[in-house]
Formats: structure tokens, C-alpha cells, sequence
């Protein structure tokens, strides 16, 4: 994987875990429907899912 | 049992940490990235919805709450930074063999099978939120234990087994893959808990941080139980956020952890699972499962079920129930292949997958139990209780015995099959704090409070509270008892044998 496609990936992560958590601020300040919100939810889950586990390491400390 | 079949046994039991035995090298060590990412994921479970939950319906007020668990994940913290990570770091060995160096062969079987079958329990548990989560989503009602419903339904039993199979077979064959998947997961839970507890704040009437406060005492933590239940206070909060783990920090579980560990500070890296996964987790659910039961009140339900599956769902939508599914899974995963190795000790000649695949059966039978999950805090409490003296001679064989001119690792040194001094204290301990609270909590217990002197009789022991008075009195049995043991001993120690 080459450090571009990482960059972009862990971008798409972080986007995905701001869209877990900021559209639950906006149903609260009313700002937008709850419908909305909880489809931003699964967006942010999906966008989360789909890059994540590309780039985060295996654990290195054995149990 | 013969000779031979113990010798067999123990054998065995060494085989299994056969690559554990010599201390970890320094080229093995591990920084601070690594023990706050390994806190953060094992400490956000799908057992985090019960817990959270547990505290509402035991009635405890929001004080209780935020400042009671903020004591307590502290006191939890400093228990792993000061106790257990000191000792890892000046050891590094796992606690197989501490616990081997200190009590001897036999009680460490003991301590395997035991620890293998709260393990199970414990995964089970796991396996009955996960189920809860799938159950909401087909429709199936889960079980509502605190109205009299013991059972489960048998597709909901189903939907358990299937999981539950699913998680024995993934145990058995890639753990690996799983635990990386775990990681995966683990950063994503905290946003899920912490978006669907902001999300249900407007359903209960919050519009700001000006009343947030007020809404938290009226309608989230009243300091009313819900009938059937006993009342909680401030104290049990800080009891259950310390002892829920103890097995772990003042039991030493972690040394197996830490052995890894640069420098013992790194034990302050606890701090990350605690305030993400017993504080901020447990609040969140707590708000959640609030929102659940004043929905489900509004809506003419008499007794609402706060099931995780379905405060997670309201919370958070599907998004909340994958949180959900995932959380008891990843979590459920390491736990069962854990038991498995626990298993293993008493099980000479079996395969480790058929051991798994029977603790992976056991974790089925008891996920199908609503009892478990109602009862889960208790559950933990008493897990605690019972593995954490052996720990905590660890700690005294470590610090205590050399300033005490008391022989070290007694039990490894002089080739003992079962320390006694270990044996008085871990059951001595278990048996007087169990006692003290029995004699209060069950009638058939009731004749103790005849035979105790007054101002036991009148103490009334809460599990919760009994952290300390457990530690104290392991430790003050194990010692005396060492000191006994190791003076009437005509064998004199060995040069270099004292400190």
C-alpha cells in the first residue's frame, strides 16, 4: 500500500468516525431529523469499516 | 488420583506456558501506544449496556454516577498503576507462573479451572447482548427476567446458539484474524455510546447544558430503584468501578499484560479503558436505557425491559445495533479462547479445539440464562472477590516477605505441590467476606449473626464494599500463616533466599 492510498484511506476513516458523532450534536440541537441522523450513523459505520481494516496493525503484545 | 495422572496433569499445565517461563527480554518491550490501544479496546464490551443500564434501575442518583465511578475508575487505576504494573515490570513473568512461584502447582489448577469457568460465564453474558441486539431486530422479544420470565423464548435460544457457535468456531480456528478485527472496532464503539446517549438526551427533555443536571437526577438517575431491585449509592458505584476489574489490577491478572511493559508507569495506561469504558460508557448507556423505559412508559408499557439490543437500537439505530453485536462479540472471542486455555489444565488429554468447543458450549448454556445479566453486577463483584487474593500475595511475597526476613516464592524454592499459608488465605478470605454478607442476604445464612461477637453481627456487609476487608484479610491469613509455616520449617532458607 503506498502512503498516498494510506493518507487518503485514514481520511475516509476519521470522516467516518466524525459523521458516529457529530450528527448525534446536530438531532440534539434539532438542526436536523432523527431519520437523518441515524442514516449519517451508518454512513459513518460504513465509511469507518470499509477503510479501517486496511491500515490499523495487528496487535503486537501476545496474552 | 494417582501420582502419575497428577504428574501428567501438572505437566501439562507447564506445557501450556512452556514459551512463558523465562522473563520477557528488553527487545520484546512495548511503549505507550500500544497499552493504551489494548486498554481502550478491552474495556468497551457489549457487557458496558448492562452495567450502565444495572445502575439506573438500581436507583442511584446522578451524583452517585459521575462522581462514584469517577472515584472508582480512579482508585482502579491507581491499582493498576501502583500494584500490578510494578511488579510486571521487576518480574516479567505471566501469572501462571507467579502464582505457581507463590502457591504451588495444585492451587494454580485450582485457580485455572475456576477462572476458566467464570470465563465462560462471563462470555456467555457477552453472547446474551449480542443476542438481544439480533432479537431486536427480527422482532423477538427478549427475556424479562425482573418480570418473572426465566427462560428464553426458542428462536430467541436459537438466535444464542448460533452466535454463540459462531464464536466458538471463530475461538477455534482464526483468533488471530479476530483480534485484529477487534482493533478495528474498538475506536468506533465509544463514538456509537456517546452519539446515542446525546441523541435521547431531547427525548427526555434535556435542551442544554443548563438543565442537563436537573433531567440527570428527575428522569435519568433518580435514586428510586425499580421494584424488585435494591437501592444503590454513591459507595456501590465506586465499589463496582473498582472491583468490577480487581481480578485484573489488585488480582494481577495484568502482570501477564505489563510483563511487556518499559517502565511501570505505563500502568497509568488503564485509564483510557476506564474513562472511555467504565465511565463515559456506563453514563451513556445509563442515558439510553432512561430514554428506553420513558418511551416505553409513554407508549402504556407497564414494565419497559431495557434490553442492550434495544436501548442500543432507539440510541442509536443500526448502527447501534452493530455496536451492539460487535461489542459482545470481540469482546466474547478472547474470553472464550482464554477459558479454553483454562480449561485445558484439567483436561490432560484433550485437544485444545475440543476444549474449546466445550467451554464454547458452556458459554451457550449460560447466555440462554436472562439470570446472568440480570445479576451480572453481582456476578462480577463475586469474581473479583475470589481470584483477587491469589494476587494479592503476589504483591505481599513480593514487597512484604523480604522486609519481613520471610523466604520468597516458598512454594517454587522448597519444591511444595500446594502452599497451605496461600490455601488459608484464598479461601479464608473468600469464606469470612462471603459469610459477613450471606448472613444479612440469604435466610439460610441468617444462624452466623447467633454465633458472631456484636459488632459483627451488626455489620452489614455489602458485596460491593468488600474490596478491601477481602485484601486485607487474604493477606494478613497468608502472611501469618507463612510466618508459621516458614519458622517451624527445619529446613533453613537458602543463601540469597531472603529478598
Amino acid at each position: 500500500m503506498t502512503s498516498q492510498t494510506r493518507f487518503v484511506l485514514k481520511a475516509i476513516s476519521y470522516l467516518g468516525l466524525a459523521m458516529s458523532i457529530l450528527p448525534a450534536f446536530l438531532v440534539f440541537g434539532d438542526v436536523v431529523s432523527r431519520g437523518t441522523y441515524l442514516w449519517l450513523m451508518i454512513l459513518g459505520m460504513a465509511m469507518w469499516f470499509g477503510t479501517a481494516s486496511f491500515w490499523v496493525r495487528r496487535d503486537q503484545v501476545s496474552s | 488420583m494417582g501420582t502419575g495422572q497428577k504428574s501428567t496433569l501438572i505437566e501439562r499445565l507447564d506445557a501450556l506456558y512452556e514459551y512463558d517461563r523465562e522473563p520477557v527480554t528488553e527487545d520484546k518491550l512495548h511503549g505507550w501506544r500500544t497499552f493504551i490501544a489494548m486498554f481502550s479496546s478491552e474495556h468497551i464490551a457489549g457487557t458496558e449496556f448492562v452495567l450502565g443500564t444495572l445502575l439506573v434501575l438500581h436507583g442511584v442518583t446522578a451524583f452517585d454516577v459521575f462522581v462514584g465511578l469517577a472515584l472508582g475508575n480512579l482508585l482502579a487505576v491507581l491499582s493498576w498503576a501502583f500494584m500490578c504494573a510494578p511488579v510486571a515490570v521487576k518480574e516479567r513473568l505471566t501469572i501462571y507462573w507467579q502464582i505457581r512461584k507463590v502457591a504451588g502447582p495444585y492451587l494454580t489448577v485450582v485457580y485455572s479451572g475456576l477462572f476458566a469457568l467464570i470465563l465462560c460465564l462471563l462470555a456467555g453474558s457477552m453472547v446474551s447482548v449480542s443476542t438481544t441486539a439480533v432479537a431486536a431486530t427480527v422482532g423477538i422479544p427478549s427475556p424479562n427476567y425482573t418480570a418473572g420470565e426465566m427462560v428464553p423464548s426458542l428462536p430467541w435460544i436459537a438466535i444464542a446458539a448460533g452466535l454463540g457457535a459462531v464464536i466458538a468456531v471463530v475461538a477455534v480456528l482464526g483468533f488471530e484474524r479476530m483480534a485484529h478485527f477487534a482493533k478495528v472496532v474498538a475506536p468506533w464503539m465509544p463514538f456509537v455510546f456517546l452519539a446515542g446517549a446525546v441523541a435521547s438526551l431531547s427525548s427526555l427533555g434535556v435542551t442544554g447544558p443548563g438543565n442537563f443536571w436537573t433531567i440527570a437526577n428527575e428522569k435519568i438517575w433518580t435514586g428510586i430503584p425499580k421494584e424488585g431491585q435494591i437501592h444503590y449509592g454513591f459507595w456501590h458505584c465506586v465499589g463496582l468501578a473498582w472491583l468490577c476489574n480487581i481480578a485484573q489490577h489488585m488480582g494481577m491478572g495484568d502482570v501477564t499484560i505489563f510483563r511487556y511493559a518499559r517502565k511501570w508507569q505505563m500502568g497509568f495506561c488503564s485509564a483510557f479503558g476506564m474513562f472511555l469504558g467504565h465511565y463515559m460508557a456506563w453514563i451513556c448507556s445509563g442515558v439510553m436505557c432512561a430514554a428506553f423505559v420513558h418511551a416505553q412508559r409513554a407508549a402504556g408499557v407497564a414494565q419497559p425491559n431495557p434490553t442492550p439490543g434495544d436501548i442500543a437500537m432507539l440510541g442509536a439505530g443500526y448502527a447501534g445495533i452493530v455496536c451492539v453485536v460487535l461489542a459482545g462479540w470481540t469482546t466474547a472471542n478472547p474470553t472464550l479462547y482464554r477459558a479454553g486455555l483454562a480449561f485445558q489444565v484439567a483436561t490432560p488429554n484433550w485437544r485444545r479445539w475440543l476444549v474449546t468447543l466445550v467451554a464454547g458450549v458452556v458459554m451457550i448454556v449460560t447466555a440462554c440464562i436472562p439470570a446472568i445479566l440480570a445479576y451480572l453486577d453481582r456476578i462480577v463483584a463475586y469474581y473479583g472477590l475470589f481470584f483477587m487474593p491469589l494476587g494479592a500475595f503476589i504483591f505481599i511475597d513480593f514487597w512484604l516477605f523480604p522486609k519481613l526476613g520471610l523466604m520468597r516464592n516458598y512454594a517454587e524454592r522448597k519444591r511444595l505441590m500446594a502452599s497451605w499459608p496461600a490455601a488459608v488465605g484464598w479461601f479464608g478470605s473468600f469464606g469470612i467476606c462471603f459469610a459477613l454478607y450471606a448472613k444479612d442476604q440469604y435466610a439460610s445464612w441468617a444462624w452466623v449473626n447467633d454465633t458472631l461477637p456484636s459488632f459483627l453481627a451488626r455489620y452489614k456487609a455489602d458485596l460491593f464494599l468488600q474490596v478491601l476487608p477481602a485484601w486485607l484479610i487474604a493477606v494478613t491469613l497468608y502472611t501469618l500463616c507463612s510466618i508459621i509455616q516458614q519458622r517451624l520449617s527445619s529446613v533453613p532458607a537458602l543463601e540469597g533466599d531472603v529478598a
